[in-house]
């Protein structure tokens, strides 16, 4: 992992997850937010349908879940974690290491189960490049012992108390004043000694858009486009996350200091941007 | 030499693989009604597919992410899942269209009832889906689809008022006893069959099938700038014939043969000989497209693995998908619904969801940490715009005029 600046929401959240060898393993469904002693930091990604039921509306959302509790082993399925640790590359996909995948394709039952009981009854179901750890229907069952020596496991539950991005994602930004600053739209991150540390909340007036990347980089064409949002995010502002002074959720509220510096997030000096 | 093979070979597979049974249908039953007053249109719609199918392969070479991962990337999951319900409901149309399509080819071919034909070619274009590498699909049944080219042929044979045909198109106007609405109903179904959505879906899904990597870009534009562009000309002819046979009887198309009546009438036996093969190799071909449109898509939402380059057993919920949208396919032909009317429904549905697929594709285009150098140029970008602005303008009017013009009667 390369040290430099992240936009959680554009760069991370409902990224494609790929292996070292290129295996699709899922999407970053949601991102795991800690309070360390001294920072705000990113520790997992939240992969699977326990992460992206939530995030889709009402009945929807409880029918992906019930499917998804359905299809898991073990009495209190519980949505999968992957530390920030076990990412070796962020591009286009998000990339972990091999234990981290193999661990994530233990974790999917709705492929598990069409696996054993559909596609794998139907003749022709292996190909030249069959793996026999497959025939079972999954693959390993239990992690070989050297993976199970790591300090770390390859995926875990959540962590208590950790906070998820989307509960944050919209939520009304006021200061200590009650005056609104606007809604959460994006968190700034920069990453350092494998640490994914929060550093800007960025706040805007219109939502619309915000997952497209005009935001970060001012010269994104089309031109027509780019002026439509630059206009619509013409008042966006960044938060240095040290002003915050209460997070909370249901309902979702940050509360920052008065004062403060703020600018908007095309003047930023502080942070180069990849590109 | 082996590299102009390739290019030769993409180059035609493209030409053939680019009329399907929408493209069929729109262009012989607005060629016998409207004579070559909509040529225009193609034209149109084939700029724009040229311009997003070359966009979506760029991204999917550089940045190896096919369309349907970017909807979700970009619009987030709530919006993204609303674009998936939208564009398979049309792509899951289209494939039964296709399917019926295919059957339909085979009757006029063996005089079967093509309710008899349906379940088998079901079965034909699950197991060619479950079973045959993604390159030998993709060149048989482009290659096959160039008998299509009976079609220009026979125009030639046919030997028509080429300065009258070409007044015709050059300058349009309304035929007798045509209503302005019907003439722009037409003119988004010929649209929306030209630009259909799964055409996109397919093609970068099938670059990162194929591995391509930025050195592809080469193979890629010469598939998109000549193939389809020659594609688009079997469509013209489809409509010339037509226009030349039916349209001063004012006769109305409204089945797969009389639309190769003309073929019969300048070429004889041997016509219609290549005019089955290239009905057949069209619509199979394309059925294969759409199923394949359906998994890849619903997969790339929810990041499964996908895709022909693992055994099946690898990508298990891809094929489940596959396999269940073929019997929902079968299923509902075998209702007794009309192909043809399934066709020209899928087409216009296609124009309303047309917006969904190309914003996405234009805007990740132009986004310059994945794309580098390979980013938007300002051609691409122009075209872009203007073809966002015609495609909302189709999307919008579509069902208006449906209402309307009761589907163009």
């Amino acid at each position: 992992m390369s040290d430099g600046h992240l936009d959680l929401v554009l760069r991370v959240l409902d990224h494609q997850i790929v292996g070292p060898r290129r295996e699709l393993v899922g999407k970053v469904d949601d991102l795991e937010l800690s309070w360390t002693a001294d920072a705000f930091v990113v520790t997992g990604l939240v992969v699977g349908p326990g992460g992206l039921s939530q995030r889709l509306p009402g009945r929807l959302g409880a029918w992906v879940g019930a499917v998804w509790r359905r299809l898991s082993t073990g009495s209190e399925p519980q949505p999968v974690v992957v530390p920030t640790t076990q990412v070796t590359d962020l591009g286009s996909p998000v990339e972990l290491t091999e234990a981290a995948v193999e661990a994530l394709q233990r974790s999917f039952g709705l492929e598990r189960w069409l696996r054993r009981y559909v596609v794998g009854r139907i003749p022709g179901a292996k190909g030249g490049d069959h793996d026999e750890a497959l025939d079972s229907g999954d693959g390993p069952a239990t992690p070989t012992m050297s993976r199970a020596d790591l300090t770390e496991p390859p995926v875990r539950p959540p962590a208590p108390g950790a906070q998820w991005l989307s509960a944050l994602l919209g939520a009304p930004v006021l200061d200590e004043d009650g005056h609104r600053l606007g809604d959460l739209i994006e968190l700034h991150t920069g990453i350092g000694n494998e640490r994914w540390t929060l550093t800007h909340l960025q706040v805007t007036h219109s939502p619309l858009g915000t997952e497209l990347g005009y935001h970060a980089d001012p010269h994104q064409g089309p031109a027509l486009l780019r002026r439509a949002f630059r206009h619509l995010q013409r008042h966006d502002v960044l938060v240095p996350v040290g002003e915050i002074t209460e997070i909370r959720t249901e309902p979702a509220r940050v509360v920052v200091t008065r004062s403060g510096a703020r600018r908007h997030p095309h003047h930023d000096a502080t942070a180069p941007r990849p590109g | 030499m082996k590299k102009f093979f390739a290019i030769a070979l993409g180059i035609l597979t493209a030409i053939g693989g680019f009329v399907d049974i929408g493209d069929l249908v729109a262009n012989g039953l607005v060629g016998a009604r409207f004579g070559m007053s909509l040529a225009w249109v193609v034209l149109v719609g084939i700029v724009g597919i040229c311009v997003f199918a070359e966009m979506s392969g760029r991204v999917a070479a550089v940045s190896g992410r096919a369309t349907f991962d970017l909807i979700r990337e970009r619009l987030g999951p709530r919006v993204g899942l609303l674009n998936l319900a939208a564009s398979m409901a049309v792509t899951l149309l289209t494939y039964t269209a296709e399917i019926g399509g295919v059957a339909l080819a085979l009757e006029l071919a063996t005089s079967v009832n093509p309710y008899l034909w349906i379940p088998v070619v079901g079965a034909a274009v699950w197991l060619v889906l479950w079973r045959v590498r993604f390159s030998v699909l993709e060149n048989a049944f482009g290659l096959a689809g160039l008998a299509l080219i009976v079609f220009a042929v026979a125009l030639w044979q046919l030997g028509p008022d080429w300065s009258a045909l070409w007044e015709s198109a050059s300058r349009p106007s309304l035929p007798d006893g045509e209503s302005r609405a019907v003439y722009f109903y037409y003119a988004i179904a010929l649209f929306g069959a030209a630009m259909t959505p799964y055409e996109v879906f397919f093609f970068s899904s099938g670059g990162v099938e194929e591995g391509w990597t930025a050195k592809d870009l080469g193979t890629m534009r010469a598939n998109v700038f000549i193939g389809f562009p020659l594609g688009g000309l079997l469509s013209l002819a489809i409509a010339a014939t037509a226009a030349v046979t039916f349209f001063p009887q004012s006769i109305e198309v409204d089945t797969l043969g009389q639309l190769g009546l003309p073929v019969g009438l300048a070429l004889g036996k041997l016509g219609i000989a290549f005019l089955l093969l290239g009905f057949f190799a069209a619509t199979f071909g394309a059925a294969c497209e759409t199923g394949l449109s359906v998994g890849y898509s619903i997969a790339q939402y929810f990041g499964w693995q996908w895709g022909k380059f693992v055994e099946p057993l690898r990508a298990a919920r891809f094929h489940t998908v596959v396999l269940l949208s073929t019997i929902v396919g079968v299923g509902v032909l075998l209702t007794t619904v009309d192909p043809i009317m399934l066709t020209e429904y899928s087409i216009v549905f296609s124009a309303v969801a047309l917006p969904l697929t190309y914003f996405p594709i234009l805007v990740v285009a132009n986004d310059r940490t994945y794309m580098g150098d390979h980013a938007n140029g300002r051609l691409a970008n122009t075209l872009g715009t203007i073809y966002l602005f015609i495609v909302g303008v189709a999307a919008v009017a579509a069902i208006p005029l449906m209402v309307l013009t009761r589907a163009g009667q």
